[in-house]
């Protein structure tokens, strides 16, 4: 379980995160959503334990973030990686960090989103390093994943192609996902959970079905709906 | 699920260091073989200065790149390293001991490219020297050590220095530059007053009063290099320290 009790996260005058108390169960596809600057990223990091909470607490599966960064597999929405690495370097130097690699998985990732181990990172197009980002991410058995922006800058069909990669690989009941995104569309399919954030808040949570069948509206008309009374408040 | 042993963490950074200090090691490497083949065939008197240079540029160097550091905020790779089950003393540990690595291997060509050609432009004056100098082995070997505790020395700084500065959004540049030079000054003057201690211990030991300057070089520079590496250590934990606690993106 993750939770976070009275959260708030402030850079300079920006107040990125603004008294937030959310629960999020084991073995959900979570979806974050929000407009830019909404303060997903910053979720996401204080998650990954890169950014402390100036207030409240945050727990991973009863550890604080930092305690709990074995059991976590964070995939930022930059380039991390190191660009003289090749994709097999880079695997090798995660497998020798996180005791729940998983060669075979990564194996059959590496065939079916098309790419070839010595590729080097920062010779890449865009799309294959997206690609690139995904696999080293999900070939672990990681209890919590976290995926800032997975389609950002993405084409459509490499889209379609890293969510059926998302899905295919998720453990259900054994792992937990957040995904970050402003793009509902790809993903509104696959959520269970969605939190909606707005200037550092929470401006709407539940399961996908219940608001769904709530509102009468899909996920994207949800959004539309709440943001524009997030506007006019 | 297994976890991955510190050993192996360390060995998996350690060579990730080394395999981005590679270029470095192997211009340093070529510069000290070249220059001294150079000196030694077109210009016999200045095998002296080939040699100095050549390994003031092994010395050098590994100071340099310790303020690659900062680099991995500027490339975003920092992004990788804070999210590694890995401590700050794990992480900067490799690094230092990949700038250690290749100080000892710059240090070793340099040195032997130089020392050969100096040998060979001055075969019978260098044989004088050497049967002139008591122990000279050990001596070159003491003064390797002070050369490698100094080196890590100034970049146990250089990595404090930069971990300071990056606790700051604006003017981390210049906060690390500011913090680099104010740390070494105070560190300095607290090295030269315990070295002054330990002069006057040695000259007091040998029964001399006032005790000399230099009473034994050896063991002053010993007694030195000692000191430097305790403080490079301090230094060291320092900014391992501030990195796990204090710094986030």
């Amino acid at each position: 379980m993750i939770e976070f009790q009275n959260v708030s996260k402030r850079f300079g005058t920006v107040q990125a995160l603004d008294h937030i108390d959310l629960t999020i169960d084991e073995g959900k596809i979570v979806g974050l959503f929000g407009p830019n600057g909404a303060g997903k990223s910053t979720m996401m990091k204080i998650m990954a334990g890169v950014n402390r909470a100036d207030t409240g607490t945050v727990s991973i599966g009863g550890q604080t973030p930092r305690q709990a960064k074995e059991f976590v597999s964070y995939l930022p929405e930059i380039d991390h990686f190191y660009p003289w690495w090749t994709l097999k370097e880079a695997a090798d130097f995660l497998r020798a960090f996180y005791g729940d690699w998983d060669q075979e998985k990564y194996g059959h990732l590496l065939e079916f989103l098309k790419l070839q181990e010595d590729m080097k990172l920062g010779k890449i197009s865009k799309g294959q390093r997206a690609k690139c980002k995904i696999l080293l991410a999900v070939s672990r058995n990681a209890h919590y994943l976290l995926m800032d922006e997975p389609f950002s800058g993405i084409d459509i069909l490499t889209r379609e192609e890293i969510a059926r990669t998302l899905i295919q690989d998720f453990a259900d009941h054994q792992q937990t996902m957040i995904i970050s995104t402003h793009e509902i569309g790809e993903i509104e399919a696959m959520v269970d959970q969605v939190i909606f954030l707005d200037q550092g808040q929470i401006c709407l949570e539940g399961e996908a079905e219940e608001l769904r069948n709530e509102w009468g509206l899909s996920m994207v008309g949800i959004m539309k709906e709440v943001f524009r009374h997030a506007n006019s408040r | 699920m297994p976890t991955a042993g510190k050993g192996r963490r360390f060995w998996t950074l350690y060579k990730k260091e080394l395999r981005e200090l590679t270029p470095e090691i192997v211009i340093l490497i070529a510069t000290s073989i070249l220059l001294n083949v150079y000196a030694y065939f077109k210009a016999a008197p200045l095998t002296g200065l080939s040699l100095t240079l050549t390994v003031g540029l092994a010395a050098f160097l590994p100071f340099i790149s310790s303020f690659k550091l900062s680099r991995e905020w500027k490339n975003q790779t920092v992004y990788l390293m804070m999210s590694l089950p890995a401590s700050g003393a794990l992480i900067l540990g490799a690094k230092l001991t990949a700038l250690m690595t290749e100080l000892v291997i710059g240090g070793l060509a340099a040195g032997t490219a130089g020392g050969l050609a100096i040998m060979a432009s001055y075969p019978g004056e260098i044989k004088q020297l050497m049967s002139m100098v008591p122990n000279v082995y050990s001596n070159l070997a003491l003064m390797a050590l002070f050369g490698l505790v100094n080196v890590m020395f100034f970049c146990c700084i250089s990595f404090l220095a930069q971990v300071l500065g990056k606790l700051v959004r604006k003017y981390s540049g210049l906060l690390s530059f500011v913090s680099f030079i104010a740390i070494l000054i105070l560190l300095s003057k607290g090295i030269e007053m315990i070295n002054a201690a330990g002069i006057t211990h040695f000259g007091l030991g040998m029964g001399l009063n006032p005790p000399l300057p230099f009473p034994d070089p050896s063991s002053y520079i010993l007694y030195s290099s000692i000191i430097v590496a305790i403080v490079s250590v301090l230094v060291f934990i320092a900014a391992a320290l501030i990195y796990d606690r204090r710094l986030e993106l």
